[in-house]
C-alpha cells in the first residue's frame, strides 16, 4: 500500500495546481463581483497559444509562456472593456456574456489548433527525490508557481495602492467612485491579470496533463469548487479551498469509486453553501 | 442573314451539338449516386476529433469515386456523402438520425463512435431498416447486439483489441501472469470485464484485483495509475482511452516506479501519446496503432495518409481510417449484394466470407461475442514506444472474434 | 398588453399549433416542434422558481430526475409509461421538496452555486447506480409513449406544454407568485408581513420541480435513449440563457427564448461546425441591444413602426 507521505505529497501538488487555476477567477470574482464562466475558456486558450508559440513558432517555451499571459491579458482588456463593463453588477447579462465567449473561443480552437492531439514539452524535466518520495520536478514547478502566484496576488492588494483602491471597490463600489477612485481602470487590471494568471494555469497544466479544447469546462467546475469553499472576497483563502479539494481529488480514487468521489466533492461543497454562504474566509456579497 | 451565314451558323450549331448531344447521354449514364449518411459530432466535446472521422469518409467516397464508384447490375453509381451533425448528444443524435433517414431519404449510414451515440441513432435506424455501419463499439449491448440487425461493426472495436491484444501480449511478455485493467467508469466496465478475463484466461494469464474505473472528466489521472500499480500486475492493460489519458497515464505509471510493459487494448496513434506522456516516460508501452512511418502500412492506409495530409493539411492517420472502413464497408456490401434495397444488402453482407477494409482482407465474425455474424474483423498493427521512439511491433494477421 | 388581447393571441397560437402538424411532412420537423414544446414548458418552470430571486444553474438535474424514475420503473418494472410518467414529476418534486428546505435560505448567487453543484452531483448519483442507469453510456430500452406514430406525440406534448404553462401561469398570478415576488424585492420586508421565506421557496421549488420532472419524462420516452447529455451543466446553463435571452421580466419571456434559441441553431443546420457562432451571436446581440429580452421584440417593432407613420 502507498506510503501516507507520498499520497500527501500528491495531494498538496494537486491543491497547488487547483490553486494556480483558481487565482485568476477568484480575483475577477472578488474585485468585480462577475462571476466570469469564460475563465476556463481562456484556460484553455492561454494553453493552446503556448503550444503554438513555442512548439509551432519555435520559441523558448518560458517566452511562449510570457507571450501567452500578455496576450490572454490583451484579450482580458477587450472583455473588460467592451463586454463586462457594460454590464457591471447585472449578474444575469455578464453570464450571457461569458458563454457566449466559451462558445467562440471553443469553437476557433476546435476548428484550427485543436485538430491534432496536443500536449505541452515540459517546463521542467526530471524528478526530485525526496527521501522516499519521487515527485516530478514539473509537478513541483507549478505547484510553486500557483502557490507564488497566489501569494504575489495577495502581497499585491494588500500592499500596493491599486490593491487597495480594489478591496475598497470590492466593499463597496459606489462609495469607493464617489472617492474618486477609477472604477473602469481597476477593473480592466483585474480582468487583465486574471486572464494572464488563466493563461498561465492553462499552459502550465497543459505541460503537466494535456491540451483539448473542453479541458476549460473541467477545470471551471474544480476552480468553481475551490472558490466557492474558500469564499468569495477571499484571495489567500483559496490555498486551503484548493487543500481541499485537491486532497479529495487526490486521495479518494484510491480507496473509493470515481463517482463517489466526485459525489464528495460536491457535497462538501453544497454542505458548506448552506450552513456558511460566505465561505470559510469570504464575505457577505452585496 | 445570307446563304453563307446561314450555313456557317447552322455547322457551328451541329458542331456544337456534336459536342452537347454525346455528353448529355454519358451524363446520364454517370448522374447515378448513392447517397451514404455520415454522422459525426461536428460541434460539441467530441467534434476535435469526429471532425476528422467525417474526412475519413470524405477520402472514402473519393478513393471508391474514382476506383469506378459501385457497379450495380451494369450501372455504375458514384458515392455522394450526406454528413450530418449529431453534437456530441444523444438528443442530437437522434436529431441528425432522423433528419437524415426521414427527411433526406438515406437508406445507408456511415458512423457514430461513441457509445451513446451509436445507442441512440439505433433507435431511428433500426425501425426504419436503414444499414448502419458502425466505427467503433466499446462492449455495450445497447449499441450493437442480435436486437439491431441492421448495424454493422466495421472496425474490430474494443473487444477485437482485448482478443488481439491479450495474445499479442503472451506472446511478447510470455512471462506475464497478472494483469491490471484500467477501463473507463462509464457504463462500459460491467460488459467489458468478462470479455477481458476471458480472453486473458485464454492465453494463460489473470486479472489482478478489481478493474480499476475512472470517470471521463477526469483532470489528474494519477491516482487510477497508482491504484492499477499497487495491484503488483505483470503488466497494466488500458482498455478504451483517448492519448491525453493515456499519456498521463502512462507518465504517472513511470514516475512512481512501475516499468513493467504497459498495453494499449484500443486504437491510438503511438506518436500523439509521446507527445503527451513525454520521452522519458515512453518506454515499454504498445497499443493497437497505425505508425505514420511502418514498413508494412497496408496500400489503402499509405494511400489514405498521403493523400489526407495534402488535402487536410494534418495527419490524423488514426481517425482518418477509423472514419474511412465505414463508408468503404457499405460501398463493398451494396457491390455484392448488387441491390440498392438495405435488406438485400444486409443479408449479402451476413453471407460474406471476407470483406475488404483499409487494412486488408478482414474476416466476418461476431456471433458469439455480440449475438449476430455482423463484426468486420481485420489485422490491425502494434505500435510501440520504446525509449522514447515510436517502434513497430509488427502486425497481427489471424485475429479471429467468435 | 390588455387580458382579453392576450388570451386572443394566446388562443390563436394555440389553434395555429393544432393545425401545424397536418401540413408538416418532415418527422425532423415534426421532432423539432416538440423538442420545442419540452424546452419552452422546461425553462418557463425555471421562471417560477426564479420568481424570489432563486436563479437555478441545475434544473435540468430536476429534469432528469423525473427521466431517469419513469425510464428505470418502466424499463425494469415493467410499468405503463402512463403510469411512471406522473411518478417521474413527482420523483423530481418530492427531491425537490428535500432539498428546498435547506435551500431555502440560500440567496442569490449562493443559491445558484448551490443548484450548480446539486446538478453535478445528481448525476454522479446516478453513475453510483451506473449498473441500473446506464451510466454515461445511456439507457435504452425505454418503452415509447405511442408505438410508432409521430402525431399522438406531437398533440401530447402541446397539450403537456399548454397545461404546464396555464398551471404556472396561475400560479404566478396568485397570491403564491405575489408572495414570491415580494420575497424577491426584500425578504425581511416580506418577513415583516407574514410572509414566510422558507414555505413559500419550497412551494415554488416544488411546483417548478414537478413540471420539469414531468416533462423530462415525456422527453425520456420520447427520446428513447437519455444520458447525461441532455442533463448536464451546459443543459442547465441552456435552460437558463433561453430565460434570460427571453426575458427575465415577462412570463412570456422564457417561452419565447426556448422556442427562438432552440430552434434557430437547428434551422441552421447546414452551418454545420460553425453553428455556435451563429448562437454566441444571438447572445451577445440580444444582450447589448435588447436588454429587456426577446420578449421585447413586439413592442419594439410596435415603436419603430409608428415612428415610420409619423
Amino acid at each position: 500500500m502507498e506510503p501516507l507521505f507520498e499520497i500527501l505529497v500528491s495531494a498538496v501538488l494537486l491543491s497547488s495546481m487547483y490553486v494556480l487555476a483558481a487565482a485568476g477567477f477568484a480575483l475577477v470574482l472578488s474585485i468585480m463581483n462577475i462571476l466570469n464562466f469564460a475563465h476556463g475558456a481562456i484556460y484553455m486558450v492561454g494553453g493552446f497559444l503556448c503550444y503554438e508559440f513555442s512548439v509551432g513558432y519555435g520559441l523558448n517555451q518560458w517566452l511562449a509562456l510570457a507571450l501567452s499571459a500578455a496576450s490572454m491579458a490583451l484579450f482580458g482588456l477587450f472583455l473588460e472593456r467592451f463586454l463586462f463593463r457594460r454590464f457591471y453588477g447585472d449578474f444575469f447579462s455578464s453570464v450571457i456574456v461569458s458563454i457566449a465567449v466559451i462558445f467562440v473561443l471553443q469553437t476557433t480552437i476546435n476548428l484550427t489548433v485543436a485538430v491534432n492531439v496536443r500536449a505541452l514539452p515540459t517546463f521542467a524535466p526530471g524528478m526530485l527525490h525526496l527521501g522516499s518520495v519521487t515527485v516530478s520536478m514539473e509537478r513541483l514547478v507549478t505547484a510553486a508557481i500557483g502557490v507564488a502566484l497566489l501569494a504575489a496576488m495577495v502581497v499585491f492588494v494588500r500592499v500596493s495602492r491599486t490593491g487597495q483602491q480594489m478591496l475598497a471597490v470590492a466593499q463597496d463600489a459606489e462609495g469607493a467612485a464617489l472617492q474618486g477612485i477609477r472604477i473602469h481602470r481597476l477593473a480592466a487590471i483585474a480582468m487583465a491579470a486574471g486572464c494572464a494568471m488563466a493563461a498561465i494555469a492553462g499552459s502550465f497544466m497543459g505541460a503537466v496533463f494535456d491540451l483539448n479544447s473542453t479541458m476549460g469546462d473541467l477545470i471551471l467546475v474544480k476552480v468553481m469548487q475551490v472558490v466557492i469553499l474558500s469564499g468569495i472576497g477571499s484571495l489567500g483563502g483559496i490555498l486551503i479551498g484548493g487543500l481541499v479539494i485537491g486532497s479529495v481529488d487526490s486521495i479518494l480514487p484510491l480507496f473509493t469509486t470515481p463517482a463517489i468521489t466526485q459525489a464528495v466533492g460536491v457535497a462538501i461543497v453544497i454542505a458548506l453553501l448552506l450552513v456558511k454562504p460566505q465561505g470559510l474566509f469570504g464575505r457577505e456579497m452585496g | 442573314m445570307n446563304r453563307k451565314e446561314f450555313l456557317q451558323s447552322l455547322s457551328a450549331g451541329l458542331a456544337a451539338g456534336a459536342f452537347v448531344l454525346p455528353n448529355k447521354v454519358l451524363a446520364q449514364g454517370k448522374t447515378k449516386t448513392i447517397r451514404i449518411g455520415f454522422l459525426a459530432a461536428l460541434t460539441g466535446f467530441a467534434s476535435s476529433s469526429e471532425r476528422i472521422h467525417l474526412q475519413g469518409g470524405e477520402l472514402a467516397r473519393d478513393w471508391i469515386n474514382s476506383h469506378g464508384g459501385i457497379k450495380i447490375k451494369g450501372e455504375t453509381y458514384m458515392v455522394e456523402l450526406v454528413p450530418e451533425d449529431h453534437k456530441s448528444t444523444a438528443e442530437g443524435a437522434v436529431s441528425g438520425a432522423t433528419r437524415l433517414v426521414h427527411d433526406k431519404g438515406v437508406k445507408y449510414i456511415a458512423g457514430t463512435i461513441m457509445p451513446f451515440t451509436v445507442a441512440a441513432v439505433t433507435t431511428v435506424t433500426e425501425p426504419a431498416g436503414v444499414l448502419r455501419s458502425v466505427g467503433y463499439n466499446a462492449g455495450t449491448p445497447q449499441e450493437f447486439s442480435a436486437k439491431t440487425p441492421y448495424t454493422f461493426l466495421s472496425q474490430n472495436g474494443t473487444i477485437g483489441a482485448i482478443i488481439s491484444g491479450m495474445r499479442w501480449l503472451k506472446g511478447k511478455f510470455p512471462e506475464t501472469k497478472t494483469i491490471s485493467v484500467l477501463i473507463p467508469d462509464d457504463g462500459s466496465i460491467q460488459h467489458l470485464a468478462p470479455h477481458v478475463r476471458k480472453w486473458a484466461e485464454a492465453n494463460g494469464m489473470s486479472i489482478k484485483g478489481d478493474i480499476v474505473g475512472w470517470p471521463l472528466d477526469t483532470v489528474d489521472f494519477t491516482p487510477f495509475a497508482l491504484k492499477a500499480a499497487n495491484l503488483g500486475p505483470d503488466a497494466v492493460a488500458m482498455v478504451n482511452g483517448w492519448p491525453g489519458m493515456v499519456g498521463s497515464v502512462l507518465k504517472a505509471l513511470r514516475k512512481s516506479g512501475f516499468a513493467k510493459p504497459v498495453i494499449g487494448m484500443h486504437y491510438l496513434q503511438v506518436e500523439d501519446v509521446l507527445e503527451v506522456a513525454g520521452a522519458e516516460a515512453s518506454t515499454n508501452y504498445y497499443v493497437h496503432g497505425l505508425m505514420l512511418n511502418d514498413p508494412e502500412l497496408p496500400e489503402r492506409i499509405k494511400w489514405i495518409l498521403e493523400t489526407g495530409t495534402k488535402k487536410y493539411g494534418h495527419k490524423g492517420l488514426a481517425f482518418w481510417v477509423e472514419g474511412f472502413d465505414p463508408v468503404y464497408t457499405i460501398a463493398q456490401a451494396i457491390g455484392k449484394a448488387q441491390s440498392l434495397d438495405p435488406d438485400a444488402i444486409r443479408k449479402a453482407w451476413e453471407q460474406m466470407d471476407t470483406i475488404d477494409t483499409a487494412y486488408g482482407t478482414s474476416k466476418i465474425g461476431g456471433r458469439e461475442t455480440y449475438g449476430l455474424r455482423h463484426a468486420v474483423v481485420g489485422p490491425r498493427s502494434i505500435a510501440g514506444l520504446e525509449r522514447g521512439k515510436p517502434t513497430a511491433m509488427g502486425w497481427v494477421r489471424d485475429i479471429v472474434v467468435p | 398588453m390588455t387580458n382579453t388581447n392576450r388570451a386572443i393571441l394566446c388562443v390563436c397560437v394555440i389553434v395555429v399549433l393544432v393545425i401545424v402538424p397536418l401540413l408538416i411532412e418532415s418527422p425532423y420537423t415534426f421532432r423539432l416542434f416538440i423538442l420545442t414544446f419540452v424546452y419552452v414548458t422546461a425553462a418557463a418552470s425555471l421562471r417560477t422558481l426564479a420568481l424570489s430571486g432563486q436563479v437555478s444553474m441545475g434544473h435540468a438535474a430536476f429534469m432528469s430526475i423525473g427521466a431517469y424514475t419513469s425510464a428505470l420503473l418502466a424499463r425494469y418494472g415493467d410499468f405503463s409509461p402512463w403510469l411512471t410518467m406522473p411518478m417521474g414529476g413527482l420523483a423530481a418534486m418530492i427531491v425537490a421538496v428535500l432539498v428546498g428546505f435547506p435551500f431555502a435560505r440560500v440567496r442569490t448567487i449562493y443559491f445558484s452555486m448551490v443548484s450548480l453543484f446539486f446538478g453535478i452531483g445528481v448525476l454522479s448519483v446516478y453513475s453510483i447506480f451506473g449498473k441500473y442507469t446506464g451510466h454515461i453510456n445511456g439507457l435504452i430500452g425505454i418503452p415509447p409513449l405511442f408505438a410508432g406514430a409521430r402525431l399522438p406525440y406531437y398533440y401530447y406534448f402541446l397539450a403537456l406544454m399548454v397545461a404546464c404553462l396555464a398551471v404556472l401561469w396561475r400560479f404566478e398570478k396568485c397570491r403564491i407568485g405575489t408572495c414570491l415576488k415580494a420575497i424577491n424585492q426584500s425578504h425581511v420586508v416580506a418577513a415583516s408581513v407574514g410572509i414566510s421565506e422558507v414555505k413559500f421557496r419550497v412551494l415554488a421549488l416544488a411546483m417548478s420541480c414537478f413540471v420539469v420532472g414531468l416533462v423530462g419524462a415525456g422527453y425520456a420516452h420520447y427520446n428513447m435513449v437519455i444520458s447525461y447529455s441532455a442533463f448536464d451543466l451546459p443543459a442547465s446553463i441552456n435552460l437558463l440563457v433561453y430565460m434570460l435571452v427571453g426575458g427575465i421580466s415577462s412570463f412570456a419571456g422564457p417561452i419565447i427564448g426556448a422556442a427562438v434559441l432552440f430552434v434557430v441553431p437547428e434551422l441552421f443546420r447546414d452551418l454545420k461546425e460553425y453553428t455556435p457562432y451563429l448562437y454566441a451571436g444571438i447572445l451577445l446581440f440580444v444582450v447589448f441591444a435588447m436588454p429587456e429580452g426577446l420578449v421585447g421584440i413586439p413592442d419594439r417593432l410596435g415603436s419603430w413602426l409608428k415612428s415610420k407613420h409619423r
